[in-house]
Order: C-alpha cells, then structure tokens, then sequence
C-alpha cells in the first residue's frame, strides 16, 4: 500500500499554495477574517476545520457509490453538520476553554464552503484515501492562512503572540513610551487587507496563477 | 439485482435511514458527552465566583474551594435573586452575580463587594459568544483588573453603577469609570449596562444591609 504515492502527495501539496482554497479560490474567508484577531483561536479553529473536511470527505467518498444523485447535496450537508456538531460536543467535554473562545464560529464551521466544495468536487470522485488527504490538505492550507493573519495580527494589534507579550510595557505611550497597538488590526476590515497583500505576493511568485 | 438510484423509493429509503443512523449517533454522543459538560459548566461558574474574591485555583480544586470559603446567601422576598458571601483570608466580601445580553449573546460575570458594599474588590466577566479578540476581550485581566477599588454608589448612596470610556487612560482618577475595549464598544457598554441594571435590582436589599450595619 504506497499510502504517499506521488499522485497522493500532489493532492496534499496542492491545497498548501497553488490550490489553496482561501487565497486562490477565495473559499473561506469570512471565518479566516472573523476567528484571526489572535493566534491561538485561529489554531484551534484550524485544527476543527482539518478534522471536519478530512472526515466529510473521507465519509462522502466511502457513500460515493450508493448516494442518489438528486439528493446529493442534502446528504453532504447532513454529513458535514453532523461532524461539526460532534467535534463542537468533543471541544465542549474536553476542552471547554477553548470550545468557549471559538464560540459561534465552530458551529459556522458547517456553512464554511471549503467544505462543500473538496466534497462535492474531490470525495464524489475518488477513493477514500485520496479523499480524506485531500480533506486534510484543504484544511491545512485553509489554517496556513489563518496563523498568518493571527501572526500579524496580534503581533501589530495587541504586542503579544499566543498570549504571551512581545512588545515589552514600557514602550507603549501611556507608560512614557512611543508605541501604540495599531486598532485597525483588530477589526475584521484589516484582515481582509491582509489577505489581499498574501494574495499579491503569492500570485506574484507563482506566474501561472495570474489570469491572462 | 440492479437498483434504481434516482426511483422515489431508494431516495425516500436513503434519505430516512441516514437521518436516523445521524440522529442515533449524535444522541447517544450527547448523552454520554452531557454529564462531562454539565460538570464543566458548573466548575467553570464556581472558578468564576472564586475568581471575583481573588482566588485564582487551579481545577481540580475548584469544588473543594468553594464548598470552604462560598457561602449562598438567598434573599428573602425577592424571588430567586440570590448572592454569595465569602469570608476567605480573612476578608468579609460579598459577591454580587450579574447577567446582560452582549452584542451577539448573553454576558454574565460576578462582582465581588468589600463590606462596605460599595468598593469592589475584583469582577470576572464571561460571555457566550462575543467576538474573540475584540467583545471577548472583557473576561482578561487588563479590563477586568481596572475595576478593582472602584465605587458602584456616590457619597450620597445614590447609584452609579461603573461606566465605560472612550481612550486609553480616560478613567484615571474617576471612581466610577474604566476604560472601554477598543473594537468592543457595544460589548463594553452591555458591561456597564448589566452592572448598572442588576445593581438596582439588589439596591434595596444592600441599603438594608447597610443601615443594618450602621445600626449595630
């Protein structure tokens, strides 16, 4: 069983950069602009969103064969709520704290198209392996995207990373300092810009991505 | 035997027995599930209250804590408003618990009271779904910590709840100010609304109180 065959380990690599689903396919992004104020939110809702599309994958692919085609979509969407629901039941049992940080946004985890998108493009039509490191892959790419604005954005708006201070107290101003946390980095807007810089730079190194 | 897909009886077949294996499985998860969140739930509002006087406790201990140092104290005639007294470290405080609607849900938190029942001694605030990094902000300890040493009533006994401002460092020197959130306006007001409103729901009982002790 060659589990990471050259096909396979082109449907991983794929979704981290010239596939990605947030900055090429522009999947995602309300979520990517609302959890990414800080890191460790944007982390977890990563690791969420890697379980979900790996398993709605993995489950819609080992279904492909039998589900009727005009109810295709209504099966993947029970599916998919169905994980979402069980992982958001998990977060709350065992780690409530951080269940209790991503509050409303691992239930939007569910209306999240990257999900609906890998199923009905990639699961439908493959076998499950493939499908569920393709799943995985999604997500993964969809997170790379997230710590990056989580990085920037809690470095720039709030001095800290993870939570812990980087940017020592007596410099701010109202302690005699000259620096201040820059407050459109905490606002939604600023992620969006962000995002449009990644997109730029990303198309810039990767030519065949710019449309004629 | 070859089976029609798209006929209404395979679709209708499908469709019921999925919705029953889901509806089966997530059931029995929360079933199992419930209990573990139920007690995480109840530890998380007895840290809390342990959280308001100070005591910051790790936990696992969090149940043996509390049976120690919490009393509930149920007042009479009012319905089911209820507050805690504690008497940990030899400090007498009383500990008021609040509840408001945030921006996108319910917020709810706890005041803890010197005996004087006017200076507060420290507040935890929580909510359910405020957005994180901006609403959210309210449960740290740099908002939080800015109440501690503020005053709920005037000279005059007269209510005046804590208000919020606008800009780092607008609060300084005033007892009955702290700074707001900046991105988190309209959760900062709901704070300063939900200890305005729930204050006045307990004021006549904290004035008893008070001549009470005056008296004594």
């Amino acid at each position: 069983m060659k589990a990471l065959s050259s096909k396979n380990w082109k449907y991983f690599l794929g979704p981290l950069s010239k596939d990605n689903p947030v900055v090429v396919q522009i999947l995602g992004i309300c979520s990517a602009l609302a959890v990414t104020a800080q890191l460790k939110p944007a982390f977890v809702m990563t690791a969420s969103v890697v379980v979900v599309t790996a398993f709605a994958n993995l489950i819609m692919s080992l279904l492909r064969k039998g589900v009727p085609g005009r109810i295709r979509i209504i099966v993947q969407l029970v599916v998919i709520a169905f994980l979402v629901i069980l992982v958001d039941q998990v977060l709350k049992a065992y780690v409530y704290d951080v269940s209790k940080q991503l509050s409303v946004y691992v239930g939007l985890i569910i209306t999240n198209c990257i999900l609906m998108g890998r199923v009905e493009a990639f699961a439908l039509g493959n076998k499950p392996w493939p499908a569920f490191i393709d799943g995985v892959a999604n997500g993964v790419g969809y997170g790379v995207i997230l710590l990056m604005l989580g990085f920037v954005r809690e470095l720039f708006g709030s001095g800290s990373l993870w939570g812990v201070r980087i940017v020592p107290e007596a410099w701010y101003i109202q302690n005699g300092g000259w620096y201040a946390n820059n407050g459109l980095m905490m606002l939604p807007p600023m992620a969006l810009i962000l995002v449009g810089l990644i997109i730029w730079v990303h198309r810039s190194s990767n030519k065949d991505l710019i449309e004629k | 035997m070859k089976v029609n897909k798209n006929s209404s009886v395979y679709i209708i077949t499908y469709a019921t027995v999925m919705v029953v294996v889901v509806a089966a499985v997530l059931a029995t998860a929360a079933m199992v599930l419930g209990p573990v969140q139920n007690a995480n739930v109840e530890r998380e509002t007895k840290g809390a209250i342990l959280a308001s006087i100070g005591a910051s406790v790790p936990t696992a201990e969090i149940e043996k804590a509390y049976a120690e140092n919490i009393t509930e104290i149920a007042i009479p005639g009012a319905g089911d408003l209820k507050l805690y007294e504690s008497r940990a470290n030899g400090k007498h405080l009383y500990i008021v618990p609040l509840a408001g609607s945030g921006l996108w849900g319910p917020i709810w938190g706890y005041v803890a009271l010197e005996g004087d029942w006017n200076t507060i001694s420290g507040v935890v605030f929580d909510h359910k779904g405020e957005t994180p990094g901006l609403g959210a902000e309210i449960t740290t300890p740099a908002f939080t910590g800015q109440f501690v040493g503020k005053k709920l009533f005037d000279a005059g006994g007269n209510l005046t709840g804590i208000t919020v401002l606008k800009g780092a460092g607008a609060s300084r020197g005033n007892d009955h100010a702290v700074d707001a959130i900046s991105g988190g306006t309209i959760t900062s007001r709901a704070v300063e609304n939900m200890i305005r409103a729930t204050l006045a729901e307990y004021k006549s009982y904290i004035e008893t109180q008070r001549n009470n002790e005056g008296a004594e």
